[in-house]
């Protein structure tokens, strides 16, 4: 089907005109994005004395994809930088993701996001209440086009509703009896962007939560789900590497390295050898692999770290 | 447990029923010490307007705007706009220098009776989009003056969430002129109310409704007060009416007795150009 739209890089949705105010209002872009398991939408939060809110915009896209993570300044560091997004965003199923209030980018933040955006590939919907700056508006006319707020909508309600997952349920404690996910952590996991984009619970919320799953007993699955889910990626892969131990040639996993986890993640190759990766274990690895490599890391140096020697790691028990 | 649903999700926002106040009993017990003992509730233009045609436009996600100088009437129209919900209505008083963490840990608390013990303004903020999506609030923001235009950003950030189920009132002084300044607030105010300075009949016609002491007053004696001591300040002629009642409780306002309660009210005496009885 011929997709114009659909096949840009960037789209910009100008503000509403007076006569799409009540569009605006009644049924928002926003609210047309719930349930679509490809895209998420993320409004920017309000500059802080004219400082887009980088690390904010960053945690808040880390928590809509379900990697929800401690808020305190202290880890503000961590998340100043989009390109950390790389590896979560490339582990997961988004396609598309709509900024709202892009307005208040400024250009240096709104390159960073393309190019986190290439190389995600994640297509950016750009919405904005005003115009955009002069020098934002000149870098993203080099790379979409610019629809109307009536237009945007249109697009979007032609894809809705048809992904919508059954089970939605709106409490953070999630559902000791749900049928569709079969325990509370797969359940509190699958609900997550719905609970945040709905309001319906914090992320601090959902990490608090998450953090008493994980202290009871569980199954594999499950162990390896709360692994998945945090924003951390080296010491799931640590202890993701631990169990592949198992099966790799004794001695040779603390030299896995970047290269070596192929076919995202499904694969650990070592010499000519081909050792296939449990499907619990290869978004993490990849994930891994992606966070060296957008560190800085070659392909040849070690996945983890020099210091790992391939045993688990008492931190990592459970 | 509960399913989502999603069709009643947004159709702008549902305020319940304003019913305008008719006396100072059915305003909030932390506002009466803005009214003089005895005195009723005035029922001004500028009041009129507010209660009438605010609930229209914070249905749609608009702001209110009240500006006036310092003892012009803003808190009490505005608390009298609260008292006219059938909704929860919150009112913030802004502290002094507030951040923009400040701000939003003082909106909590308003709301929740309780500090927020997060760290970061992000947190609070998460912390209130849930609370702002549980139920419809009218939440009123006086001494707005009190804060810089990035906080308020933040008020806006949180209005425009398709969850939200609130409607906001600011009140300050210099407000409408600290908007105007950011495009991004002045756009979203819908209805501006300035209270003005009282003069001339204005004054008379106002104090006459406010208190039976200045009803039964000459409005020479009143203009003369008005130009020796209160300046059309209504929060200075309350202080003032106290002072009379204190004095000489049940007695008329008269020349010798206004110049006492204004000689505690400026700390120096007065004499009232006007002809002694």
């Amino acid at each position: 089907m011929n997709d114009p739209l659909g096949d840009q890089f960037v789209v910009v949705v100008a503000p509403p005109t007076p006569a799409e105010l009540d569009l605006a209002l009644d049924h928002p872009l926003a609210v047309r994005l719930w349930g679509q398991p490809t895209s998420l939408c993320v409004a920017l939060r309000p500059t802080n004395h004219g400082r887009v809110r980088v690390s904010d915009l960053a945690g808040d896209v880390m928590d809509l994809l379900g990697h929800t993570g401690a808020q305190l300044a202290i880890r503000k560091h961590l998340d100043t930088d989009l390109f950390r997004l790389l590896p979560f965003l490339l582990t997961s199923k988004i396609e598309r993701m709509v900024l709202d209030d892009a307005h208040q980018l400024n250009a240096r933040t709104c390159e960073e996001l393309l190019a986190v955006a290439n190389l995600a590939h994640v297509q950016l919907w750009l919405v904005s209440r005003q115009p955009l700056p002069t020098d934002v508006a000149d870098l993203i006319a080099l790379h979409g086009p610019q629809v109307t707020y009536a237009e945007a909508c249109a697009w979007w309600d032609s894809r809705a509703a048809a992904c919508e997952s059954a089970c939605r349920h709106t409490s953070v404690a999630g559902d000791t009896s749900c049928v569709t996910h079969g325990s509370p952590i797969a359940c509190l996991i699958a609900n997550t962007r719905g609970l945040l984009e709905r309001d319906l619970a914090t992320a601090d919320q959902v990490r608090l939560r998450l953090a008493e799953l994980r202290a009871q007993p569980c199954t594999d699955n499950d162990r390896w789900a709360l692994e998945a889910c945090t924003r951390d990626a080296l010491r799931p892969a640590q202890a993701a590497l631990a169990v592949l131990a198992r099966t790799l040639p004794a001695g040779t996993i603390g030299h896995v390295a970047v290269s070596d986890i192929e076919a995202a993640g499904t694969t650990v190759v070592h010499g000519e050898d081909r050792y296939p990766v449990p499907h619990t274990l290869t978004a993490i690895l990849f994930r891994q692999r992606i966070a060296a490599l957008a560190a800085g890391q070659y392909l040849d140096d070690p996945l983890v770290t020099y210091f790992f020697d391939g045993k688990p790691l008492a931190i990592l028990t459970h | 447990m509960t399913r989502i649903n999603d069709s009643d999700a947004v159709r702008g926002v549902e305020l319940g029923v304003f019913t305008p106040i008719t006396s100072r009993a059915q305003l909030p017990a932390a506002c009466d010490w803005s009214l003089p003992p005895g005195g009723e509730l005035v029922r001004t233009d500028q009041l009129t307007t507010l209660v009438d045609a605010a609930p229209l436009v914070l249905r749609r996600r608009r702001i209110v705007a009240v500006d006036g100088s310092p003892g012009s009437g803003k808190s009490t129209a505005v608390a009298a706009l609260g008292a006219s919900a059938s909704i929860d209505a919150v009112t913030v008083e802004v502290r002094p220098k507030s951040s923009g963490l400040g701000l939003m840990q003082s909106f909590f608390e308003a709301i929740t009776g309780a500090p927020h013990r997060g760290g970061t303004q992000r947190q609070v903020e998460s912390a209130l989009k849930v609370l702002l999506a549980e139920k419809p609030r009218l939440v009123i923001f006086d001494e707005v003056q009190n804060v810089g235009l990035p906080a308020l950003q933040a008020l806006r950030f949180l209005l425009d969430l398709p969850t939200g189920k609130w409607g906001l009132v600011l009140a300050g002084k210099g407000l409408l002129a600290m908007l105007a300044k950011e495009q991004m607030l002045d756009s979203r105010v819908a209805l501006r109310v300035t209270m003005p300075k009282l003069t001339g009949n204005t004054l008379i016609d106002t104090l006459g409704k406010l208190h039976p002491l200045c009803a039964d007053a000459s409005p020479r004696l009143l203009l003369a007060i008005d130009i020796a001591c209160t300046h059309g300040n209504l929060r200075e002629w309350t202080k003032l009416l106290e002072w009379v009642i204190d004095l000489a409780p049940g007695s008329p306002l008269d020349v010798n007795l206004a110049e006492q309660a204004i000689a505690y009210v400026l700390g120096k005496p007065v004499q009232l150009p006007l002809h002694r009885t």
